[in-house]
């Protein structure tokens, strides 16, 4: 009995599989584009990797029409041969208009119903979604989805990009009191895509676009560990005059331009009164750049230079803070700051909104030159 | 009576217990927690660990009491066989439909990571097979399975060290804003996965070092309570309320973010590796039913265990709706409450006032 019982359980335990999966039957799909037709209705778009030797190409791009992100799907099967498979998918694109208009929360629903889809996917926000997945150009990449994927992980490791996969992006869109983004990529007809700004939200609506460079003061609050990206600053000579600093020579031009290298930052959001928020933040930057060249020799030029740094990175701030209250977009998180005050924390989203709007906001950046290079 | 021998050393009870506690419960719990509790949930947490701890307390006295029984032995001795056997009766059905709720909880969830499409009675039959032959190698197979499916399955615990990345301290503030009657619903609602610590009842006979028994059963529920506590903490501050609201399984979304360069979906490993955590479980409860066949219809052990595995086999074909399920559960968890958290309580002072009487007559 005891023996029959272990083969029996060894062959059921063994072979209890799905239908198998066979490599070169698979459409492999590895990015997704959603466009906003007219007349309300869908495109997508695929690109599909394939592993047929005998094909010379490496990828296949098809669209079809439809209202839910599924029966999009389930139109594309008409449409080839192969099993479309969603296990690699890796980013996703939608169109400009449909995030402005409609919103893109209904499309993510799927996304995280399907348990073949990882949430680490990237999302990204485009003019055109098609246009992108047809455009021949990707590197050396086999297709338009691997390249787009290794482009926004590249810029998210180590560059200007606040992270925008699936789970980061659904975890500050259903958080009161702070507002998700997302990269907004551009298509020009020769090149390959590129990343050009990121869009601001607000729910899960489009409401404007700030350039990479501002990415940083986000960051600065949401994100210990993130790297904010090297800092360009373009500083009036007379202003080294006025603060004191002295410059080893002479420029000509009329703007000293430095670029700084963050190391660490640490950054915090306080409620000091009842409507007055403090945003404090410290950065320390090692100097990579500096034109013309400037002595950093003497204790109290650098602090001079420091004090005039943060000012000049405060001043940016603050127009960009403006920026976001304008839009009623808040990516920093000051309304999740003051919901987890015992006071407001029955607060919802609209009334933080509201009082979004009506907040003063200071904001001071002190900036720590620590290292200079190999060079004083 | 007869005598039992004494099998296992007491460190073991460690595993019997925490790895009954542990199970298809802990995969959803933080959500179920977190909609009694909102971002208190660990204060519901460590109340419910506590009054686990003073539970285990009140069985050690009453196992002590009468040494060598197991609580269908000491059932019949207090209310005598008639009443005895009834709340016996109770107490295996608790236990089969226990073991039913892990065995379909676990092959929905099998089927919705990975494997759709597969029927149902095929996961069910393939559980209870290998069930069947660990609990027919009697208790020291079971103890072993306890014992392995812990080292087994322990280091998924370091696997969330990436999740930890994204973690947002802001969620769990303001602490203490929870009223105590949602506190307390939460502690009622964790019932069914802190459930398990009950196994101590049935597997006390078997251990050799009853002295060290309360030291060690202490530590498991206690470790139990603090795993619960941990990952629970972190999925309030992992994920933002409204997607903690919505995940069935928030423990393996969560894991869904572990990635490898090696290894892109890692929570299919864990999907499966958890067949492993349930395993245990299914031994445990499999066991004690049909210890508890055999006691109270004194027919062999090995029978009842079949018995038990067939009736199991034909409802799982009643029951695959997630909404069926989730109120299957909860009935269970509800019950065992009252079983659990109750009933030893009762037990306690009655066997008291009796042995009161009887000493004075």
């Amino acid at each position: 009995m005891k023996k029959w019982l272990i083969l029996f359980c060894s062959l059921l335990c063994t072979a209890c599989m799905p239908p198998e999966k066979i490599l070169e039957r698979q459409g492999i799909s590895t990015i997704i584009g959603y466009d906003l037709l007219d007349d309300g209705t869908y495109l997508g778009t695929i690109s599909l990797l394939q592993f047929d030797r005998k094909e010379e190409k490496t990828s296949e791009t098809i669209s079809a029409v439809g209202t839910t992100s599924k029966q999009i799907r389930q139109i594309l099967e008409q449409k080839t041969s192969h099993d479309i498979t969603s296990g690699q998918l890796r980013t996703l694109l939608f169109n400009k208009d449909m995030t402005e208009t409609k919103g893109i929360s209904n499309f993510l629903d799927t996304m995280q119903r399907d348990t073949s889809i990882g949430s680490l996917i990237f999302l990204a926000i485009t003019d055109n979604a098609e246009d992108i997945i047809k455009n021949g150009n990707y590197e050396e990449y086999p297709e338009m989805g691997s390249y787009i994927y290794q482009l926004l992980d590249k810029q998210e490791r180590k560059e200007m990009l606040i992270n925008s996969n699936l789970h980061d992006f659904f975890s500050t869109l259903y958080e009161i009191g702070i507002d998700p983004t997302l990269p907004i990529i551009s298509n020009k007809e020769g090149v390959a895509p590129y990343i050009n700004s990121v869009a601001l939200f607000k729910n899960d609506k489009m409401v404007g676009s700030i350039s990479l460079k501002k990415t940083m003061f986000i960051k600065l609050f949401t994100h210990r560990k993130a790297f904010l990206g090297d800092i360009t600053l373009n500083i009036p000579v007379e202003t080294f005059k006025q603060k004191g600093v002295s410059l080893a020579e002479k420029p000509k031009e009329d703007k000293f331009n430095i670029t700084i290298h963050p190391i660490k930052h640490r950054g915090s959001i306080e409620l000091s009164t009842e409507d007055e928020v403090k945003l404090n933040a410290t950065i320390s930057v090692s100097t990579i750049e500096g034109q013309p060249a400037v002595t950093l020799k003497n204790k109290e030029s650098i602090k001079k230079l420091e004090q005039l740094l943060g000012e000049e990175l405060n001043k940016e701030f603050g127009d960009f803070l403006e920026e976001l209250r304008k839009l009623n977009s808040d990516p920093i998180g000051i309304g999740r700051k003051i919901k987890s005050l015992r006071k407001y924390s029955k607060l919802n989203d609209k009334d933080l909104r509201e009082k979004y709007s009506t907040l003063k906001l200071k904001s001071t950046i002190k900036v720590e030159i620590k290292r200079t290079g190999a060079i004083d | 009576m007869k005598s039992t021998v004494s099998f296992v050393n007491a460190y073991i009870a460690f595993f019997i217990i925490h790895t009954s506690q542990i199970g298809m419960g802990i995969l959803g719990f933080p959500r179920i927690i977190y909609l009694a509790a909102k971002q208190d949930a660990w204060v519901s947490i460590l109340l419910s660990g506590l009054f686990i701890s003073l539970i285990t307390w009140i069985m050690i006295r009453i196992l002590n009491h009468y040494e060598n029984f197991n609580l269908y032995e000491i059932n019949e001795n207090v209310f005598g066989r008639f009443i005895g056997s009834i709340i016996n009766t109770v107490i295996v059905i608790y236990f089969i439909a226990s073991n039913y709720s892990i065995i379909i909880s676990y092959v929905e969830l099998s089927l919705s990571w990975g494997y759709e499409g597969v029927y149902e009675w095929v996961g069910v039959f393939a559980l209870l097979l290998v069930t069947l032959y660990a609990v027919s190698g009697g208790f020291r197979v079971v103890a072993g399975v306890c014992f392995l499916s812990f080292f087994i399955t322990v280091w998924i615990i370091f696997a969330l060290y990436q999740p930890f990345e994204s973690l947002q301290i802001t969620r769990i503030l303001p602490i203490l804003t929870t009223s105590p009657p949602e506190i307390m619903e939460g502690v009622f609602n964790s019932s069914y996965t802190m459930l398990g610590f009950e196994t101590l009842f049935f597997i006390f006979p078997f251990i050799k070092e009853k002295d060290k028994l309360l030291f060690i059963s202490q530590l498991a529920v206690w470790f139990t309570t603090l795993l619960v506590l941990f990952t629970t903490v972190i999925s309030i501050l992992f994920f933002s309320s409204k997607e903690l609201e919505k995940n069935i399984w928030p423990l393996v979304s969560m894991i869904s973010v572990v990635h490898f360069p090696f290894l892109e979906r890692f929570e299919y490993i864990a999907v499966s590796i958890w067949i492993l955590v349930i395993f245990s479980n299914l031994s445990i409860t499999l066991f004690i039913s049909s210890k508890g066949v055999k006691h109270i219809f004194h027919v062999k052990q090995k029978h009842g265990i079949w018995i038990i595995s067939i009736i199991i086999f034909i409802t799982s074909f009643f029951i695959t709706k997630r909404v069926d399920i989730n109120l299957f559960i909860n009935q269970i968890g509800h019950i065992g409450f009252y079983l659990w958290f109750v009933y030893p309580i009762l037990l306690y002072f009655i066997s008291i006032i009796k042995s009161k009487i009887l000493s004075h007559s």
